[in-house]
């Protein structure tokens, strides 16, 4: 098998055996990116020369036998967290030339641990979309059938390690933009509790929902990354100040007793059957190892769509305000005055759900429709947040679908904007509620594109819902494109 | 409701965003599916409920007045597109 | 027909925290442009703040000194708008939860104590600075200033005169001096007025229509600005006009004020919540805390000066108005032990000092020593010309007091003989003023004594001089 299949913890062994170099590994990562991108176009920027001198630094470490569980491990990271010295995109053309001179506090965690940044990995601009369609760069493929999104906006990040084309990633999640293209592309992805991992350096697309999160080839590497990049981060306000846990540990604990929710709203329509047989089943198998299934109510679920969207968009709609073309980032070269400065680099540097979003969240700022539909929304938000509350009282874990489909064709959904939103009724609530969610792979439909489960936990659960992510995976097994599984 | 070019038109303009004269119709048009979509948030009984900012139970979260940055201008600066003599520049700004 | 000035100020103030509000950046005056700077007060991609824990415990403690109820729950907001010194293109301010509403300041109207309602003080950051480009089309940024912490305190609007809102506005510049919670160096800008202004006919109930008129930064520009503005609306309803509710730029130099309708136009700020800051909770021992870090404010010190001091109300109305002026005072009064004189030298000889040098002189001015020369003259072992003479040496070399009076040699000279001596000679020397002074001329009497004092270099005993000068003369009349 070749190296590139391996997980992290693999990998890892064979480099502290001696069984391979970590130069000699990171160039491997490289020739199968030079091979591969052009057809996935999971990469935006690759640094080589960074990457084969952070390897050497790492083969040193390992040499002195000091070596962290992630050290010399490739990586590759979504373009919209900051890379000092290494250009930063967001995927947009207002972007394009951005070149950081500061790292997020996940960079610095993640390279202060040893692991090689191999490049930067595309996505939806500024985060905002389902299928990483709306780049500048292109669409990202889905490694499994070209013709097919990966998923959004983490879709680069997801594509890389379904591909081989990094040994885990990082991306971030607002609305399911690490869950649902993990569940497109057969990869762990986890949405961490609202304020576990540090914020600060990720371009903000919404503040308030806004997480990093990891994406590996399996729970335990998932487990792996987490460990590294959790934790408190005094640059970030809303890090929160706790106890240091691992989070590999405990993994083979079992399911035994655990109580899983099942959201009746969930399961009642939209759901395509394929998804929801695939669910059903890994429920099934998580029953058949000890745990037990309970139906649960979320009945205001049904407005997470259009809270999450108030909500985020008039975030949005501030946080990107700041690019006008003065202090960094694209300037239109048409402004005869300041107005026409702000108006023309921002009307020719976003792209067209960029825009809808800000206009969409500056609407519902706006004098006349702040409380009918910002305020509101806000109010929304608590009743999910209390519906979560109120389930996790008859259970542990809620077990739900990531999308309505599995992966869906190119260009097939992208003049709907609607539509698109809608599809994300099983994940945005999650980060309404500030809570983790895990997929975990868990079966295929009738075209062979791979489905994910989601975990949802209560916040700061993230130990259990990798415990029980760990015991469906052990079940099911784990999904390579191209292995026939 | 239904969101016209001019809705669209004074958003835009809150938002600091041109727009190609071509572009609007079809952006208004999309624009007011969504919004149509959105005001089911306004039906919807909440209640005494409190709107919700932050999820996080956390509060007074402070840095102490420290001042513990070395200047770095040159490096900020390059960010930028257009700069001179340490100074970031912008078309000129006439007070009317 | 008669009318009635409303106005109400918005007062903006620097807090003088080391660094900035929600970064580790100097705040400090200056400096070459945007060298004060980093990722996050210039608003760069992914940054996020984090709040100057003294920056909101100087606002609580304005708000304190200004009588205000202090939220015990509060929270930082984002308002909206495109600015070219703004980076982040919203401002991190307060909305609807200011940290301190419902205070006021009361103040001395023609030795009439008037109450001014304070509606409330929220914390901001400050913007940067445009400055025309000398050499090119544009205008140029320099951030130092953005990130500046800042109060806003909004009045309402009970002022009724222009008179009465320059005394509020010293009077509130003084109340945060004397908290220490910012410089007030108006002409740095770090304290700065918006006067919103509008007139009635006398005795109506309602408002009339106001306009507003920013940044004006001297205590005489709020006067100047708001006499002006009155009288320019009045006018314009005397023709039959109607005010219109706009803002207004006032020139100092031109002495009037322009509109600058257009820019104004509709301003929609989109407040909501800043996400990536957690809310404030104040609880009673942080604010007890604060509230024993405040000292005794003008008024009070005013009026104990006047009640328990016996210094003339005019006197320390102007020895209160500067906090260091009357810390001074404190100090050299408790030194000397006669408040009278160290008033009445504040009065003199060290505002003389000042109008001529300039506040910085108090820099130099140590109350305690200070107190010490006044000391040595209130036992009359110096005279007032020695101690003006001790006190030019000390702020100029800032030598202990009596060191500077044993070096000169400047105590006073009481040896019987030695002064015997000098009015006999000064009598000897000046025959024509002998004869004046038998003539019965009394003046001849005041050249003499000052002829002696010379003659003792100044040190002599004024009384015992007088008194042998007296005798001497006597008996040479009697000869």
């Amino acid at each position: 098998m070749s190296i590139l299949n391996k997980t992290i913890k693999e990998t890892s062994e064979l480099l502290r055996a001696r069984k391979i170099g970590v130069v000699e590994l990171t160039r491997e990562y490289i020739k199968k990116i030079e091979k591969d991108n052009e057809n996935i176009n999971c990469y935006i920027t690759v640094c080589e020369k960074e990457a084969l001198d952070a390897a050497e630094k790492a083969q040193k470490l390992i040499d002195e036998g000091e070596a962290s569980p992630l050290c010399g491990i490739p990586a590759g990271i979504k373009d919209n967290i900051c890379t000092e010295g290494i250009r930063t995109t967001c995927a947009s053309k207002m972007l394009e030339n951005f070149i950081p001179p500061y790292s997020a506090t996940v960079v610095e965690k993640l390279l202060g641990q040893g692991a090689v940044v191999l490049g930067k990995l595309n996505m939806d601009e500024f985060a905002m979309g389902g299928s990483s369609e709306n780049s500048i760069f292109g669409p990202v493929r889905n490694p499994w059938d070209n013709t097919r999104v990966a998923g959004g906006s983490s879709g680069g990040s997801a594509a890389a390690v379904s591909a081989n084309m990094a040994c885990f990633t990082l991306g971030s999640d607002t609305g399911g933009s690490i869950r649902q293209p993990a569940s497109f592309c057969g990869v762990v992805g986890l949405k961490p509790t609202y304020g576990l991992v540090s914020r600060y350096g990720l371009v903000a697309f919404a503040s308030s929902l806004d997480q990093i999160g990891p994406l590996a080839k399996d729970v335990t590497d998932c487990a792996i990354i987490l460990n590294a990049i959790a934790g408190f981060d005094p640059m970030d306000s809303t890090s929160v100040n706790k106890e240091y846990e691992d989070y590999t540990q405990d993994l083979e604990k079992g399911v035994q007793g655990i109580r899983i929710g099942l959201p009746k709203e969930f399961f009642d329509i939209g759901l395509d059957d394929d998804v929801k047989e695939a669910v059903l089943n890994a429920v099934r198998q998580l029953e058949a190892l000890g745990g037990k299934a309970y139906e649960v109510g979320l009945p205001s679920i049904k407005h997470s769509v259009p809270a999450y969207y108030i909500i985020s968009s008039s975030e949005a709609s501030a946080n990107l305000a700041r690019y006008d073309g003065i202090r960094y980032g694209y300037r239109s070269s048409k402004a005869r005055d300041i107005s026409e400065l702000y108006r023309l680099s921002r009307g020719e540097g976003f792209g067209r759900e960029v825009k809808r979003r800000i206009l969409l969240g500056t609407y519902a700022l706006s004098s006349g429709y702040h409380d009918e539909l910002y305020k509101k929304a806000l109010k929304v938000r608590r009743m999910i947040f209390n519906d979560f509350n109120n389930a996790f009282e008859n259970c542990d874990v809620i077990a739900a679908p990531s999308y309505p489909v599995a992966s869906f064709k190119i260009g097939e959904n992208i003049q709907e904007p609607l539509k698109m939103y809608l599809g994300d009724i099983y994940t945005a609530g999650v980060n309404l509620a500030g809570l983790p969610g895990l997929v975990v792979p868990c079966g295929r439909d009738k075209n062979g594109m791979p489905i994910g489960i989601q975990l949802i936990g209560k916040a700061f659960s993230e130990k259990l819902l990798l415990r029980v992510g760990y015991a469906l995976e052990k079940a099911v097994g784990t999904f390579r494109p191209g292995e026939g599984n | 409701m239904g969101i016209d070019i001019e809705t669209i038109k004074k958003i835009a303009n809150l938002a600091a965003i041109s727009f190609e004269e071509n572009e609007l119709e079809g952006f208004a048009r999309d624009f007011d599916l969504i919004i149509g979509y959105m005001e089911q948030l306004s039906k919807i009984d909440t209640g005494d409920i409190k709107p919700m900012e932050h999820v996080l139970p956390v509060q007074n979260v402070f840095r102490e007045d420290e001042d513990t940055n070395q200047n770095n201008r040159d490096e900020l600066i390059k960010c930028a597109p257009v700069s001179e003599n340490g100074c970031y520049i912008v078309p000129s700004v006439v007070e009317s | 027909m008669d009318y009635e000035v409303v106005i109400g100020l918005e007062i903006h103030s620097e807090l003088k925290t080391k660094s900035k509000i929600f970064c580790g950046c100097k705040n400090e005056f200056g400096g070459e442009p945007n060298t004060k700077c980093c990722p996050i007060c210039l608003g760069m991609p992914g940054v996020l703040p984090k709040l100057n824990k003294k920056a909101l415990e100087y606002a609580i403690k304005a708000g304190i000194a200004m009588n205000c109820k202090i939220s015990r729950f509060s929270k930082m907001d984002r308002k909206n708008f495109f600015y070219p010194d703004m980076p982040k293109a919203y401002q991190i301010s307060q909305y609807d939860l200011p940290i301190c509403y419902d205070g006021y300041v009361d103040i001395e109207v023609n030795g009439e104590k008037k109450r001014i309602g304070i509606e409330r003080i929220h914390l901001e950051e400050d913007a940067g600075k445009l400055m025309h480009d000398p050499f090119g089309q544009g205008s140029l940024i320099d951030h130092n200033r953005c990130g500046v912490p800042l109060i806003e305190i909004v009045t309402c609007p009970d002022v009724r005169s222009a008179e009465e809102a320059r005394i509020l506005f010293e009077t509130i510049k003084t109340i945060l001096e004397y908290t220490e919670v910012s410089d007030c160096q108006m002409q740095e800008g770090s304290l700065r007025a918006d006067v919103n202004l509008s007139v009635r006919p006398r005795g109506q109930k309602e408002f009339g229509v106001r306009t507003e008129m920013k940044n004006l930064n001297s205590l005489r520009a709020v006067q100047r600005a708001a006499e002006a503005e009155a009288k320019r609306q009045i006018a314009v309803i005397e023709k039959g006009g109607q005010v219109i509710q706009e803002t207004r730029r006032w020139d100092d130099n031109k002495g009037e004020s322009f509109s600058m309708r257009g820019k104004e136009e509709a301003m929609d700020y989109r407040y909501f919540p800043e996400p990536d800051l957690v809310p404030i909770v104040v609880d009673d021992a942080w604010l007890n805390e604060i509230k024993a870090s405040i000292p005794e404010l003008p008024l009070s010190r005013k009026e104990r000066y006047v009640n328990e001091l016996g210094i003339p109300p005019y006197d320390a109305g102007l020895i209160t108005m500067n906090k260091k002026l009357a810390d001074i005072f404190e100090e050299a009064y408790k030194v000397c032990g006669n408040p009278k004189l160290a008033s009445n030298w504040i009065m003199t000889d060290i505002l003389r000092r000042i109008n001529e040098q300039g506040d910085s002189v108090l820099d130099s001015l140590n109350g305690a020593k200070f107190g010490q020369i006044l000391l040595f003259l209130e036992k009359g072992e110096i005279t007032q010309a020695s101690a003006k003479q001790a006190l030019d040496t000390f702020l100029e070399t800032g030598e202990e007091p009596e060191s500077i009076i044993n070096r000169l040699g400047l105590k006073v000279q009481r040896d019987e003989n030695l002064v015997l001596a000098a009015v006999k000679d000064v009598i000897e020397k000046n025959p024509q003023a002998i004869a004046d002074f038998k003539a019965g001329k009394t003046k001849a009497f005041g050249f003499l004594m000052g002829q002696t004092m010379a003659a003792l270099k100044g040190k002599g005993d004024p009384a015992q001089v007088k008194k042998i000068l007296e005798e001497q003369l006597n008996a040479a009349i009697n000869e």
